[in-house]
């Protein structure tokens, strides 16, 4: 019972994380059909300058001022940099967002090197909140899921209920005919590339002090990030919502639940040690293959329904 | 016109090459290879600091002999294939010494190149010096006449934590957390065979293996331990591996002690921070031990390399290499290594011994805490590491179990 209430708020706290990054990545791809790699980096650099601002004037303005930051870097790139490119196609563009992903490390570790850095959780927030059973939950998790619900709701009314969602849906489809409209197309672009960034960067400032803030970290998350969206249907923002919480899940539940496949096997009437070869592949514990789940959803997903869980389009 | 430029350009760029290789013979060159690019880069950073750092003092006291020792960085990229295409240049270059410590994976691999090159070129072999890596079957049944390590294996590490375990008789249950390839099998078999062995009353309650450097959230694997009610765990993470465990069994309210193999390591202690409260760990030195001379090197390292001083092997290291050196009167691995083997020195924590039967290097281990009473702290944090229990050379020795081809 402990395990199984731990092993859920566990899922809950992780699967919003990956949504926080994942769904300026979904944005962007809905937005502009560009698969943008160096999405993680973005949210590296969130986690970075909100150490640098942490350190100097405190956690919560860096909760603002970062993402503010990433998104105007992401600005610029989109306007001087993607719109450039985009005439050459989708390769091209695929090819700059990943040359961007070496350029953004490279940078990060010539300004703040390779080592890790002490990005620490506030004070204010580093107490448990509460207890479950024998183990405490800490504050800070709890603060991070409701900025990123939060977040959810907001970007959710943004896209839906306001004029200027309806003008970014609109540009999505029909980007001559907004244009037409007396809309300046471009600009939504640019404005919807940053957002997107500054998503990843406040995911960036609330993610890196609970792990960890280092150069690789954009390396550690970007591929966690595409299995995200596809698994919700590039370009669904509810749906990276649920694909993040269900890889959230899984994966913290593989780890708990500790059975091999063996004894399912054993309990079939099946003796392990006679079946040899899958014998040894059936005393390989789920906790043992928990990270790389998701992967194989991701394949899964792939074979079976390509548009992914509300995608709309086939890839 | 162009491609007279580009063989114009290539000839000088030769010419240059050849004559660089050429110049200055006295000095003896030293290949570092290890991670400088990638995830892992952290560590090899930290790693060739600590080669340079002593490589300068020993060129300050007059060098070796009156040669100077040059240390020169390869990218392994933490990545045996990368490894071996490090180790051709550096065959390519003539450099007769390598040193490399970051993932036994890449141990391994180099440990096969050394051979099949020395085999190939009998009268330029090249001998191999490990600073970090962990793995006992490197000097185990992969051990080699070309190979020496100067860090205590992950054997001789969890032989000295479970003696602490078993002397101080507190700990009732144990859960084992390791890194899911050989090292951490390793780790894991030692620890439960040796716990049957010395503290037979302690009993291992669970065991998990993560693959290396790729889990994010550990709250998971501490919610398993909690709901174990495990007095401990017994961890040889390192690096992410370590401090994101500590970090959310902190979190998590986890009142059990966490015993590490790599408590120590470079950044560790200062990223853990308050989390680390009371982690035991063990090490070939601790820093409060009131030795100021120790403290100051310490501190010098730090203030020159700005990194955490971490490899006091690497001293050790460096000390043993020119000693041998001089002991052989030639640069040329051939000798050196007979002059290495058995070889013993006098370091500022006792007696270390080169053991002969498999190249294994024996010295005093440390089981120290982090603990707020330490006078000194680790930069950045309120903590630092207190003795709690030496290790003589010779009580950490266990039986080799090398059969070294001697052709």
């Amino acid at each position: 019972m402990q395990t199984l209430a731990l092993s859920l708020l566990n899922g809950l706290v992780y699967g919003l994380l990956l949504f926080m990054l994942s769904s300026g990545l979904t944005l962007i791809y809905s937005m502009m059909g560009v698969l943008n790699f160096a999405h993680a980096s973005f949210y590296m650099l969130g986690a970075y300058f909100a150490f640098e601002i942490s350190r100097r004037i405190g956690f919560y303005p860096a909760l603002i001022v970062s993402p503010l930051i990433v998104g105007t870097i992401g600005a610029l790139v989109e306007r001087y940099g993607l719109r450039r490119v985009h005439r050459y196609g989708h390769v091209a563009e695929i090819l700059f967002t990943f040359g961007l992903t070496y350029l953004f490390t490279e940078i990060v570790q010539l300004i703040w090197g390779r080592q890790p850095v002490d990005y620490h959780v506030p004070a204010s927030l580093d107490f448990p909140l509460f207890d479950l059973f024998a183990a405490q939950y800490p504050a800070y998790r709890v603060f991070m899921m409701a900025i990123s619900v939060g977040m959810f709701a907001l970007l959710y009314l943004l896209l839906k209920r306001t004029r200027t969602g309806l003008i970014i849906q609109a540009a999505l489809t029909q980007p001559d005919m907004v244009g037409m409209l007396g809309h300046n197309v471009g600009r939504i672009f640019t404005f919807t590339f940053g957002l997107g960034c500054a998503l990843a960067a406040l995911a960036g400032v609330i993610g890196g002090n609970t792990l960890r803030t280092e150069p690789a970290m954009a390396h550690d998350f970007g591929p966690i990030a595409f299995v995200v969206i596809v698994l919700g249907g590039l370009g669904s923002i509810s749906g990276a919502f649920i694909a993040s919480l269900i890889v959230g899940m899984i994966q913290t539940f593989s780890v708990s639940f500790d059975a091999p496949l063996g004894s399912v096997l054993s309990g079939l009437g099946l003796d392990e040690k006679a079946i040899g070869f899958v014998g040894d592949l059936a005393r390989i514990s789920p906790a043992q293959v928990a990270p790389i789940v998701p992967y194989a959803l991701l394949v899964l997903i792939l074979l079976v329904r390509p548009r992914g869980l509300l995608g709309r389009r086939e890839i | 016109m162009q491609f007279f430029r580009l063989i114009v350009a290539l000839g000088i760029w030769l010419a240059v090459a050849g004559f660089a290789r050429a110049a200055d013979n006295s000095t003896i060159r030293i290949a570092f290879i290890d991670p400088l690019t990638g995830p892992m880069a952290n560590s090899g950073d930290t790693g060739v600091k600590h080669f340079q750092y002593f490589a300068d003092a020993v060129n300050a006291a007059g060098g070796i002999g009156g040669r100077k020792l040059q240390i020169i960085p390869f990218d392994s990229a933490g990545n045996p294939e990368r490894a071996k295409v490090a180790f051709g240049q550096v065959a390519d270059q003539g450099i007769r010494y390598i040193v490399s410590g970051i993932s036994s994976a890449v141990s391994y691999a180099l440990i096969d190149a050394v051979g099949k090159f020395n085999r190939r070129n009998p009268d330029n072999a090249i001998m191999f010096l490990n600073y970090a890596a962990l793995d006992p079957g490197l000097t185990g049944e992969k051990c080699s006449k070309w190979f020496f390590r100067f860090a205590p294996n992950s054997d001789l590490l969890t032989a000295a934590l479970v003696d602490y375990v078993a002397k101080a008789g507190k700990l009732k249950t144990v859960y084992n957390q390791n890194e899911d390839y050989t090292y951490g099998r390793a780790v894991e078999r030692e620890t439960i065979d040796l716990l049957k062995q010395h503290a037979p009353n302690v009993k291992v309650v669970g065991s998990d293996f993560v693959p290396l450097a790729t889990v994010k959230d550990f709250s998971p694997y501490i919610a398993k331990v909690i709901a174990s009610q495990a007095d401990a765990i017994f961890t040889g993470n390192y690096g992410s591996d370590l401090t994101l465990l500590i970090k959310a069994a902190s979190d998590s309210g986890y009142k059990g002690k966490i015993i590490a193999l790599n408590g120590m390591n470079d950044r560790t202690p200062r990223e853990i921070g308050m989390a680390g409260k009371n982690m035991i760990t063990v090490a070939e030195w601790v820093p409060n031990m009131g030795k100021p001379e120790l403290a100051s090197l310490a501190a010098d390292f730090e203030k020159q390399k700005s990194s955490f001083f971490y490899y006091y092997r690497v001293k050790t290291l460096i000390t043993m290499l020119g000693a041998a050196i001089a002991r052989a009167k030639s640069d040329d691995p051939r000798q050196v290594m007979a002059a290495l083997e058995g070889a013993e020195a006098e370091t500022d924590f006792g007696k270390v011994y080169m053991r002969k039967t498999d190249h294994q290097l024996f010295q005093p281990l440390y089981v120290s805490e982090f603990t707020d009473s330490a006078a000194v702290k680790v930069a950045g944090t309120e903590l630092g590491f207190v003795p709690l229990q030496k290790v003589a050379a010779k009580d950490t020795e266990v039986p080799s179990t090398c059969s070294m081809s001697r052709d």
